[in-house]
């Protein structure tokens, strides 16, 4: 539709290529997949910035979702929306520190998802 | 000589001892010195000078068998008293120089001195004058003549003064006759007691001078050494000289008898007390007084002296431990006061001996004294020493040491505690190390409760966790059977008819969703079977998984399949991507690889086969997915295709597994894929 550009960070492949098929379809251009947190850092600074980032909060790898939002937060005002498996208290509760502008549960509805993006992508606009 | 010469002869043989006197102490002197010039070689013979001399430079030495014949003495023959009961008396040219009336005092008084049956010799020119009562001559012309036997003294006898003539009776007789029997029963007897029961003594003029010796007085005088000297002082033993001197001058003084009693006199090898007595006596012929000293010895205290030395020695001895012992020995009295003290104990206080020795110990220390003084008083009461006692000791420079203390009662012979002995040793330096070390040890001790607290809390910690371990292991070998179990329910679910179109691309579609959902139930199964949780034995998965596709396929009997993933174990998240992968290009295999019509042994030379192996290579895992069917169409892209199960395995490897992908189509189709980074993932 916009032509809008959302980086997709997940490490589970098959999740992964599903939101890249889900999103492709819905007319965003994507950027990744990433499947980790030190992937995300390195190709923000090296590549265009993208308007949306979706987050799995369980990645693998040194940083997980969280503190790999954190720190993309630090440097760039780019809207977050998190994917978890997770609904801990605990994990809320961190969630919260980042103010990411939302979050979705896996599994998820591909309409629920849709709503969301578009939501944080006018948002922005706006 | 001609004496020794007669002597060896003699028998029985006979005792010689001659005594050898002069007025002249010059001429004595020389006499006993026994060197005779060389000319007398002259007149001696030579057997007697080669066998009574020693020749010297100056000339002959008389030989010590004849000098020790002879006693030299200086003798007044006229003031002096005489000799007594000699055999023979040889006075040779002497009278010659005397006046007739000295001559007539002489011959009586060696008449005197010779015993009955004496011989007298005199000089051819002399002569016993009128004294034919006296003697009778037995060779005229070598003047040798013999006692006549008298019951008179010689009328000069009376006056000489001796003590002994008082037992003599008889007067003036003239008569020339044998000594009467009861005479001679008289001197015997005399001789006998004189011999037996008198003391020994030595008559001395005024100055000490000795004049006439009288029994065995060796233990009390033995020659002056280092002078010729008769002086009785000169000549007596170690002890007595300084006595006798002060007894001799007092009784000379106040003209009476002196008395030295109970002496300890060194005497010929022992030691004994004598007493000694000096008595004044009258000389008639002079005006002055003659001595007699009287020795005797009362009690041998040789054993004591040598016990006495024996004790000094000891003494000594204990004092020089004493002394030198490096530890503090104090003497006390019953009252807290020091009465001794070494230098060891001295020096610890760090002050002189002098500054300790007949203080209070409250002055010497003030703080302490008082304590001391309580194990003084224990001590005291009990009698029974006390050790051991670990006390602390202030010096003078305010220093405070510890020590160990002994303390021993000391006790007069009817047990009353008399003092204290009190023995210390400085152990500041042993006890503060000890002290370091009880410090040190209730710290470990601590430290050990701790941690004897904290290991049982560990142990308890870990018994819980291993509980809960257990419990964990329990659940989770329930979640993996519950989730094959919802997958093969979800098989089963895609199995009904009415599950999807019943069309050629319909019953595709669901065998390949089957097989995925199976790739991944096996999964599952494989954990809960092999007991391990996260970590899936890709052999025996593998061998299950390509077993499964295999019967799921008609016809596929002809088709070959060999699987080799020995001792590869992978994760959860990996297994489960790499059977997704293997599944969908294994199914592709069985589905186009061998269309009909293709006869593998015509083509390849060998059965139809599916090879499956995963290996690790230089630490990094190869997975190779073939087989030696067709091929790939040309016209398909392996690596950009669309179609869903190549799309799959392209996404899967280099997303999730982050492999390099490698595929081959010469001789059947082949897909290696190498995966980086093993162990950069959880």
């Amino acid at each position: 539709m916009t032509g809008k550009i959302i980086l997709i960070v997940e490490d589970d492949g098959l999740i992964a290529l599903h939101l890249t098929e889900l999103l492709e379809k819905a007319g965003y251009q994507i950027s990744g997949p990433a499947y980790s947190g030190e992937m995300v850092l390195r190709s923000l600074e090296e590549s265009t910035k993208p308007d949306l980032i979706l987050v799995d909060i369980g990645l693998a790898g040194l940083l997980d979702g969280i503190e790999t939002a954190l720190e993309i937060r630090k440097r760039f005002s780019i809207p977050l929306i998190f994917l978890t498996a997770y609904t801990s208290e605990r994990t809320l509760e961190r969630m919260r520190e980042v103010a990411p502008f939302g979050y979705i549960i896996k599994p998820f509805q591909e309409r629920d998802l849709l709503a969301l993006v578009g939501e944080a992508l006018e948002r922005q606009v706006a | 000589m001609i004496f020794r010469e007669c002597a060896e002869v003699a028998r029985p043989p006979i005792k010689i001892q001659i005594y050898s006197t002069d007025i002249d102490e010059d001429a004595i002197a020389v006499s006993r010195g026994g060197i005779f010039p060389a000319n007398i070689a002259i007149d001696v013979s030579q057997e007697r000078l080669r066998r009574f001399f020693i020749k010297e430079e100056t000339g002959y030495r008389i030989k010590k068998e004849i000098r020790e014949m002879v006693v030299f003495a200086v003798q007044d023959v006229i003031k002096d008293p005489p000799f007594t009961r000699l055999d023979l008396l040889s006075c040779r040219n002497l009278m010659i120089y005397f006046e007739p009336e000295l001559q007539n005092h002489l011959i009586p008084i060696f008449h005197y001195a010779l015993n009955p049956d004496g011989i007298l010799f005199l000089s051819p020119s002399e002569s016993i004058g009128r004294f034919t009562n006296l003697f009778t001559p037995i060779d005229r012309k070598w003047k040798f003549f013999s006692t006549r036997q008298s019951l008179s003294l010689p009328q000069t006898a009376g006056t000489l003064g001796l003590p002994l003539t008082a037992t003599l009776t008889g007067h003036g007789t003239t008569e020339p006759a044998i000594k009467p029997p009861e005479t001679n029963f008289v001197e015997l007897t005399r001789g006998i007691l004189l011999q037996s029961y008198a003391p020994p003594s030595v008559i001395t003029n005024e100055e000490g001078n000795t004049l006439y010796v009288h029994g065995d007085t060796g233990n009390y005088l033995r020659p002056a050494p280092g002078q010729v000297s008769l002086n009785i002082v000169d000549m007596a033993r170690e002890g007595l000289q300084l006595e006798l001197r002060k007894a001799i001058h007092n009784a000379v003084q106040q003209k009476t008898h002196k008395s030295i009693r109970g002496v300890p006199v060194k005497t010929n090898g022992g030691m004994h007390l004598v007493d000694v007595t000096v008595r004044p006596i009258a000389d008639p012929r002079t005006a002055k007084d003659l001595l007699i000293v009287l020795f005797s010895i009362i009690r041998d205290i040789t054993r004591r002296k040598q016990t006495e030395e024996v004790i000094n020695r000891l003494s000594d001895e204990r004092k020089t431990l004493i002394d030198n012992v490096p530890a503090m020995i104090w003497y006390k009295d019953t009252r807290n006061n020091i009465i001794r003290v070494n230098p060891a104990g001295a020096h610890t206080i760090g002050l002189p001996v002098e500054a300790i020795e007949g203080k209070s110990a409250s002055d010497l220390f003030p703080d302490d004294a008082d304590n001391y003084y309580q194990d003084d008083l224990e001590v005291i009461r009990s009698g029974v020493p006390k050790f051991g006692i670990i006390e602390q000791m202030r010096t003078a420079s305010g220093r405070t040491l510890w020590v160990r203390t002994e303390k021993i009662p000391l006790t007069d012979e009817r047990g009353t505690v008399t003092g204290i002995l009190v023995f210390s040793v400085d152990i500041t330096d042993i006890k503060l190390a000890d002290d370091e070390l009880i410090n040190r040890s209730e710290q470990i001790r601590a430290t050990n409760i701790e941690l004897t607290a904290s290991g049982q809390e560990l142990r308890k910690k870990e018994r819980e966790l291993l509980d809960a371990l257990a419990e964990k292991e329990v659940l989770l070998s329930e979640i993996h059977h519950r989730v094959k179990n919802n997958l093969t329910a979800f098989i089963s679910l895609l199995s009904l008819d009415a599950s999807c179109e019943d069309t050629e691309g319909g019953r595709a579609l669901r065998k390949d969703l089957q097989n995925r959902a199976r790739s991944m139930a096996l999964i599952h199964e494989t954990l809960y079977r092999t007991g391990k949780f996260s970590n899936v034995d890709m052999e025996i998965y593998l061998t299950t998984l390509i077993g499964q596709i295999a019967s799921s396929y008609e016809g596929s009997t002809a088709i070959r399949t060999n699987v080799n993933a020995q001792g590869v174990v992978l994760d959860l998240a990996r297994a489960t991507t790499a059977g997704l992968i293997i599944n969908e290009l294994v199914t592709n295999s069985f589905t186009y690889a061998f269309p009909p019509g293709f006869d593998c042994l015509a083509a390849r030379g060998e059965t139809c086969t599916i090879r499956v192996s995963f290996a690790r290579v230089d630490g990094t895992y190869v997975l190779t997915v073939a087989d030696n069917g067709l091929g790939l169409p040309a016209e398909i892209d392996p690596l950009a295709t669309k179609s869903l199960g190549l799309k799959l395995v392209n996404f899967l490897a280099s997303h999730q597994l982050r492999a390099e992908i490698e595929v081959w189509s010469e001789k059947g189709t082949e897909f290696i894929f190498r995966l980086n980074n093993i162990n950069d993932n959880k």
